[in-house]
This record gives structure tokens, sequence and C-alpha cells, in this order.
């Protein structure tokens, strides 16, 4: 038998609960595509958790079901509804806004227009001092991501949803990234869900990797990263490095095939 | 601009006259079929105060006419794409009005309006107010699904929004419908008032042509037919340079 979808309410932390529990979540789109078949999946508060998986398995899906955008057709979804931030491929910023005013887009919604200073203060954190007054289409793809990066923080979230957002930006720009989204964390002390192809990305941001099945996505693998924070570029190169990103490929590749 | 970019239509422009003005007088074609350049400005001088009381005329109808249509097509775009249920409902019409020819409706109007300004913005309003509604429902359906999944995001209310992403989405689009509703509210203008324009002191630029034509001064008709145009260029040049000012840094990515 299937559970009805419903969706609880777990607003603050409480600190022996986990932060979001979803089971046996499916989704079936009206085209009739079975993007998600009894997914279950716990995530402790401040985790950071990083999601692989093959192209259309339903990670994207996924993601949007916790952030309340899509509603599960079966199972329950424990996630705040609250102090969520989504961050999506393309920076997804608004072009006729400049920066300054896509990062307060969020504070303006929630009805705060005197926050000038956390915008600014959101903007410095990710490096893009002196860029407030351009508009979007005047930055470069990094930027761009940056900027994205500040709008998700400027509302101090407890949750930070990831879909593959540094997917589209060259290596070492995204390095440089992933080191500021990890200094952010250690910080910030959000939990994180980052969708990624990368393996070598998950498993240098996450505490977990967690392996989707192809479509229907189910979670067919959940490995703990066991290297020590705070991570910094000398661990790409480090020998202890190899075997964990093997680890991971090892599970996804006996699911590609 | 470069120089090249406007010396060339300029030497385009005095070859094609020079060339116009040889044919014309080397093979001696009768001035009311096709006048010279020279006569069309000799016209253009000795009719000088009635052009110019014409384009003013045919201006202000025009004017009024895309003003309406601006608004009044906004509006309806705006309701239309409010809900599913309306826009099937109302798409049919707005196609069913698109057909109907301005001259048909034109003698209507001056039975409503009566003779004169009225009647003529009103035809100016039917001809150009179509690519409004049609720019201005295709910007407010062109939201990407992302920026919306935004607002859901955060909560945004209905009127945030609008105002925040529908509006700014649709910005682009209505600026392109503007500067062709610019250009057309001139045609339906003069359209209408070869219909129902005013004869008496102020006639328009169409009630100038026809009464030229009918008198077969053709070389004043040549010199209407340019009034037309270059209010026609006019009102297309500000409506552009308008909405590239309001689209302001943001118009060299937008569509
Ligand atoms: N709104 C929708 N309507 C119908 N089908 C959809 C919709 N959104 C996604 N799908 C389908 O659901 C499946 C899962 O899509 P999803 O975007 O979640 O995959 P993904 O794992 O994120 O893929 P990728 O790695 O390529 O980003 C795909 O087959 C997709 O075509
Ligand atoms: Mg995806």
């Amino acid at each position: 038998m299937q559970a009805l979808p419903s969706r609880n309410i777990a607003n603050g932390p409480m600190d022996a609960a986990p932060h979001m529990r979803l089971s046996r979540v499916s989704l079936v789109f009206p085209t009739g595509t079975k993007a998600l078949t009894d997914v279950d999946l716990v995530v402790e508060h401040g985790q950071f958790v990083a999601i692989v998986g093959p192209s259309g398995c339903g990670k994207s899906t996924l993601l949007r079901v916790i952030a309340g955008l899509e509603t599960a057709s079966s199972g329950t979804v424990d996630a705040p509804t609250r102090g969520v931030a989504f961050v999506f491929q393309d920076a997804n910023l608004l072009p006729w806004r400049t920066i300054r005013a896509n990062v307060a887009l969020p504070l303006e919604l929630a009805g705060d227009h005197t926050a000038g200073a956390r915008v600014e203060d959101a903007l410095r954190r990710v490096g893009l001092d002196g860029f407030f007054d351009q508009y979007p289409h005047e930055l470069s793809g990094g930027m761009r991501m940056r900027a994205s990066l500040a709008r998700a923080l400027v509302t101090r979230p407890r949750v930070m949803l990831l879909d593959e957002p540094f997917g589209a930006l060259d290596e070492i720009t995204r390095y440089r990234l992933q080191d500021d989204l990890l200094t952010l964390h250690a910080e910030l002390g959000f939990t994180a869900l980052f969708v990624t192809h990368s393996v070598f990305e998950a498993a240098y941001l996450a505490d977990r990797v967690v392996v989707m099945s192809g479509r229907p996505g189910r979670v067919v693998g959940d490995l703990p990263i066991h290297l020590d924070r705070p991570r910094s570029a000398s661990l790409r190169t480090d020998p202890a490095f190899g075997p964990v990103v093997q680890s991971v490929t090892d599970v996804l590749r006996a699911e590609l095939t | 601009m470069k120089p090249a970019a406007w010396l060339a239509p300029i030497g385009l422009l005095v070859a094609v006259m020079l060339a116009w003005q040889l044919i014309v007088t080397g093979l001696d074609v009768p001035k009311f079929l096709v006048p010279a350049p020279t006569d069309v400005f000799a016209a253009a001088v000795q009719h000088g105060g009635a052009l110019l009381t014409g384009t003013r005329t045919t201006a202000l109808e025009s004017l009024a006419g895309f003003a309406s249509s601006a608004v009044i097509g906004t509006a309806f775009a705006f309701v239309m794409t409010r809900s599913r249920l309306l826009e099937q409902s109302l798409v049919p019409y707005a196609m069913f009005l698109q057909t109907v020819p301005v001259v048909a409706v034109a003698p209507l109007f001056v039975l409503w309006f009566d003779v004169g300004f009225g009647s003529v913005a009103a035809s100016s309003f039917i001809v150009a107010v179509f690519p409004v509604i049609n720019a201005a429902a295709a910007g407010l359906r062109a939201v990407e699904p992302d920026h919306r999944a935004l607002f859901v995001l955060y909560k945004a209310s209905r009127w945030q929004t609008f105002w925040r992403l529908e509006a700014p989405s649709a910005a682009p689009y209505l600026a392109s419908g503007l500067r062709s509703a610019s250009g057309l509210a001139v045609i339906g203008a003069v359209v209408g008032e070869f219909v129902s324009g005013y004869t008496e002191g102020n006639a328009g630029l169409g009630t100038i042509l026809l009464s030229a034509n009918r008198q077969m001064q053709t070389s004043l008709m040549f010199a209407a037919v340019l009034c037309c145009s270059l209010t026609g260029l006019a009102m297309f040049g500000a409506v552009s340079l308008g909405a590239r000012a309001f689209l302001g840094r943001w118009h060299a990515a937008a569509r």
C-alpha cells in the first residue's frame, strides 16, 4: 500500500531530529514520465550531501520536490518550508536587475526593504566586491554564479539546494568556487544538497554521496566520505583522495551498466 | 555610427533622385503621371502651409490612436493572460477583429464619433492595437520557468510576481510591439481620413491626398505621401528611442 502524499513542516533545528526525511517518495509527471520511485533519504542538520546519478534520472526533480516546487505523487516529504535557498545550474539571475538588485530580491519579496548592508555583506562573502551595479550580462559565468550564491545566502538559509551549480564553468573557476562553497558551509553551517555530474566534485565537497539509479530514480548507494575538514585545494592531489573517488565511481558505474 | 552608415544611403538617395529627374525629363513623362523630384519640391513649397497643418493633424490623430492602442492593447493582453480559460475565450475574438478591414469599419466610426478627429483616431487605434496585444501577451507568457520557480520559492505574492517578474519579462516584447504599432497608427489614420477626415481648416494628409488625387495634382500627392512617411518614421524613431531609454543598459542583453 502506498502512503498518500503529504508534506510535514519541520522548521527550526531540533537537534535530535534529522533536518529532512523523505520516505518512499515517488513522482510521475502529467506526461507519464516516472521521474522518481520510492526515494528514501534522511539528511542531518549541517550535513553536506552530494547527489550523483545518470542524466535524466530525476536529480533536479528530487531537489524541486524538497524545495516544494514540485509535489510528490506519493510518499512523505519532511523538509523545512522556510529558510530554503535554491541555486540553479545557469545562475538564473534576472537580466533587468543589477547584481545588487538581484541579490536583494529575496529580501524584497519578504517585505524587507532596508537590507542594503546584508546585500553588500553577501556579495563580499562571495568575492563580488566592486561589481554591485553591473548587470548580469556584463559579468563572466563564474561571477554570475557567485552572484547567484550571494542571492541564495542573503536570507541566511538553513538549507541550500544546489543543482549542478558549477557544471557550466571552466575547471579553474569551478575549483575556486568549490573551495569558497566549503568555506561558506563551514562558516554558516547550512545543510547542503548538491547535485553534480562529477564524482570528483562530489567526493571533494560532501560528507556523503548519494548515488541514484537511472530513470525512474531511486537511491542505490549512500557512501560516507571520510575525509577531514577543513578540506583545501591540496586534497585534490592527496594520495588519500583517489581511492575515495574510485569507490564512488565504482557504485555509479555498477548503476550505469 | 560610422560615416559609411549614413553616407551610403544618402549617396544612394542622391543617385536615385538624379536618375529619376533625368529619366522623367528626358522621356518627357507627363507631370500628372510621374512628376520629377523638382516638381514635387515645387508643390511642397507651394502648398507648404497646408502640408504642415496636414502633417500636424495626422500626427495628432496617429498619436491618439497609438497611445490608446498601447494602453488598451496592454490591458487586454494582461487580462487575457490571467487564466487559461480567459485566454481560450478571448483569443478567437481577437483574431476575428484582426481580420476586419479598417476601410470597412471606418464608416461605422463616423456614425459613432462623428467626422474628424475621433473617428480617425479610432481607425488608427484599430490598426495599431493587434501588434500590441500579440506582443504583450507573448511577453507575459515568456517568463523563464526557473525565474518563476525563484518567485514561488520565496513565496512572492501575485502582485510582486507581476511587477517584479512578468512585467519586466514582457517589456522587450512590448517594446517591439509598440514599434510596429507606431508605424501602423499612421497608416490607420490616413486610411481613416480617406473615409472620415475633415475637409475644412485643418485637413489631414489623407484628406489632402484624396483631394489632390481628384484634381490630378500628382506632384502634391507625392509630397503628401512623403509627409506621411516622415510622420511614420518620426513616430517609429521616438518609440524606439523611448523603449531603449526605458529598457536602459539591459537593452543590450534583451531580445
Ligand atoms: N516538468 C516536466 N514534465 C515532464 N517531464 C519532466 C519534467 N521535468 C522533468 N521531466 C522528466 O523527468 C525526468 C527527470 O528529469 P530531471 O530533470 O529531474 O533529471 P536530472 O537527473 O536532473 O537530469 P540531468 O542530469 O540531465 O540534469 C527526465 O526524463 C525529464 O525529461
Ligand atoms: Mg538536472
